[in-house]
């Protein structure tokens, strides 16, 4: 089995009695190691409802997930928090860093955690910081660092420990089209190089393009699920 | 440096304003209740000390029934032989004998009763305070047969100046002396009391066999406690003299005063007195009782100050907690987002909740520990210096019979500052572990929006 992530018949509700809010109605789907995948659709859509479902932030009024081949409904909160640790990385839109911690060391954070050795974490740390393009950074605090190098070091973060996958929902909603043009293109890279599985957010339409396929939510359904090229025509 | 060190570390001088004012209002809050608690402990010690040395000592041997009927037939005989005895136990710095009886003074011009004190000159003058608030004339002195110590007050009821000399003398200074005393009475004290001296007075009383008995004294001196029970009621002859009068033997007093080393177990000195009574041939008839036995009026008074004092100490030590309970809380809910993060990407809240202790472990222990060495300083400063409290309470103070020392000096108890700081400390971490089950609750999903 290749999907990374599958979800089957995911229902989510928000609210009860008269005032409940369907955020998914009957989601299926299935990602596969390796893609790049971009999630579209206007706001409310349930975009970032459905990142929140598999990562077991959430859990869904109905139907099934799997993330890396295990049933995430089944799990307690500790064992999705250590799920979330060791296989998956994120990015989100803001409020990626530590504030009291360097551009290092919010690297460094996921490995510190996950209890690898120290000569190890250096060297991994030290390669991914210079891979996004901050080398010479390190020692520097969120606050010193622009909304563009803050969220490559947020990258940086999810892909180190190089998870099953990593979730990132609108990850350029907070820095300008050109900077996030920049942060997709290092995504693809990566995605190319390391062969790191993304699931992103987006309302950008030149961001979605970025992505090698894109699904479409509308209230709570997909609307559209297909290779970029495809969905072009 | 962990990494859970550096994250509470940084987040604490993150907002470095916030931690030290926080840091120092528990510092100050319990600096203060240090101090005070210090000073009422010098107060009372003092007290003590005061009263055991005017009174029956730390320790007091005498006949089990004496408290309820304080009967000069309750002897504690073979005396000498006690005394050499329990001299011999550590931690017995001096002892003491004393008969204690009630009798009336009477003078040419008035009759009052009085407690009748028989004590050992010798002793006394270097353990008593009384021996030092002689006012006018001289402590009892070693050869002294009939004589006699009186206080201020009791001296004027017994009006026992001669009323020519005293208007002579008064005539001859008061233009010489109302310059510089503006207040004539206190003038007319002055000479009353020195005209006191000297004079004579009878004493009666019951001896041994419930005879009445009586006896002419000459007054030696005249002594100025400011209390009225002890300056108004207590006289003091030499131990001889009022065997003489009751008719006691050498070897007999009404009580064995034991005066004990500072710091000393004092439940260990009991038991080992105890041993040593029990070998005494009244051993039936007489018991070794605590001070707070022979003066329970002066020990009620110490456990209900006492008690007030801690109450109030104990809402200055609530504010403090309430102030690292105000900021623990606070410091949570503004990094909910940072928590939710954190939590989001795989770290167990455990992790935060001991971060967060780790950050409340520094602030209380930096705040208790200035607060122990301000507190502790300041408490040592008045043990040596000493608070003159005259110009607060100008008529004095006392209780139950003890005239308050004026100049008070507080008494810096390690002990006690261990049990203070350890309490503040358990407290503060038993405080932070509201805000931390918050963090448990925090909604990772809505927080990460
Ligand atoms: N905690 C919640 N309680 C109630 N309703 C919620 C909650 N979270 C989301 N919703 C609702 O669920 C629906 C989907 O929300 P979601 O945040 O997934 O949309 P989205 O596609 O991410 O939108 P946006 O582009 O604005 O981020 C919305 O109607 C939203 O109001
Ligand atoms: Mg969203």
């Amino acid at each position: 089995m290749n999907a990374i992530v599958k979800l089957q018949d995911v229902h989510k509700d928000y609210g009860q009695g008269d005032v409940v809010v369907h955020a998914l109605r009957g989601l299926s789907l299935e990602i596969d190691k390796g893609e790049m995948t971009a999630v579209a659709g206007p706001s409310g859509s349930g975009k970032s409802t459905l990142l929140n479902m598999i990562s077991g932030l959430d859990k869904p009024t109905s139907g099934s997930i799997w993330v890396d081949g295990k049933d995430t409904s089944k799990m307690s909160r500790s064992q999705l928090s250590k799920l979330r640790l060791e296989r998956i990385g994120f990015v989100f839109q803001a409020y990626n860093l530590l504030p009291v911690l360097t551009a290092y060391e919010n690297a460094e954070y996921v490995l510190l955690m996950r209890g690898v050795p120290a000569s190890e974490r250096r060297d991994k740390v030290m390669a991914i910081l210079k891979r996004v393009g901050l080398e010479g950074m390190e020692k520097r605090f969120p606050r010193e660092l622009s909304g563009g190098q803050q969220q490559r070091v947020a990258i940086a973060r999810a892909i180190v420990s190089q998870p099953a996958l990593v979730l990132a929902d609108e990850p350029t909603a907070n820095v300008d089209s050109k900077t996030a043009a920049a942060l997709l293109d290092l995504m693809a890279e990566l995605n190319e190089e390391k062969g790191s599985t993304f699931l992103f957010s987006t309302h950008d339409r030149a961001v979605m393009k970025r992505a090698k396929r894109l699904i479409v939510l509308k209230d709570g359904q997909i609307l559209e699920n297909g290779s970029l090229e495809h969905l072009d025509e | 440096m962990s990494l859970l060190m550096k994250l509470a570390w940084r987040s604490l001088w993150r907002h470095k304003r916030r931690t030290i004012i926080t840091i120092f209002s528990i510092a100050f809050s319990l600096g203060l209740a240090v101090f005070f608690i210090s000073f009422a402990e010098g107060v009372y010690a003092e007290l003590i000390d005061d009263a055991v040395r005017m009174q029956a000592g730390h320790l007091t041997i005498e006949n089990k029934d004496y408290r309820q009927a304080s009967s000069i037939d309750l002897l504690v005989e073979n005396l000498s032989e006690l005394r050499s005895e329990i001299k011999q136990i550590k931690g017995v710095k001096s002892t003491k004998a004393i008969i204690m009886g009630q009798g009336v003074a009477k003078s040419g011009r008035g009759a009052v009763g009085v407690a009748i004190s028989g004590v050992e000159p010798k002793v006394e003058q270097s353990t008593s305070p009384l021996a030092k608030k002689i006012v006018a004339g001289r402590y009892l002195r070693a050869g002294d047969s009939n004589a006699v110590i009186i206080g201020k007050n009791l001296a004027q009821r017994l009006k026992l100046e001669n009323t020519r000399e005293l208007k002579k003398l008064h005539a001859l200074l008061a233009p010489l002396f109302s310059p510089l005393l503006q207040d004539e009475e206190l003038m007319d004290d002055l000479l009353r009391i020195r005209l006191s001296i000297g004079k004579k007075l009878v004493v009666t009383t019951n001896d041994v066999n419930g005879q009445m008995v009586e006896e002419l004294v000459r007054v030696k001196g005249i002594f100025v406690t400011g209390a009225v029970q002890i300056d108004g009621y207590l006289i003091q002859v030499p131990i001889d003299f009022a065997r003489h009068l009751v008719g006691m033997k050498d070897d007999q007093a009404t009580q064995l005063g034991i005066l004990l080393d500072p710091d000393t177990d004092r439940q260990e000195v009991i038991s080992s007195i105890s041993a040593v009574i029990a070998n005494e041939p009244d051993a039936r008839s007489i018991v070794v009782k605590k001070w707070e036995e022979v003066m329970p009026d002066l020990a009620a008074y110490i456990k209900i100050d006492g008690g007030s004092n801690y109450i109030f100490q104990g809402i200055l030590i609530f504010l403090v907690m309430f102030t690292i309970f105000n900021t623990i809380l606070m410091s949570v809910l503004e990094r909910r987002r940072e928590f939710g993060m954190l939590m989001a990407i795989g770290t167990p809240y455990q992790k935060i909740e001991r971060q967060v202790i780790l950050e409340t472990i520094f602030i209380a222990a930096w705040g208790v520990l200035l607060g122990l060495v301000f507190g502790g300083l300041g408490g040592y400063a008045m043990q040596v210096n000493g608070l003159d409290l005259r110009q607060f309470y100008p008529e004095g103070f006392t209780v139950s019979g003890i005239a308050f020392d004026m100049i008070v000096h507080a008494k810096v108890e390690i002990p006690t500052l261990a049990v203070i700081g350890s309490t503040v400390f358990g407290a503060t971490i038993l405080l932070c572990l509201y805000p931390m089950g918050r963090i448990k609750r925090i909604p990772v999903a809505d927080v990460i929006r």
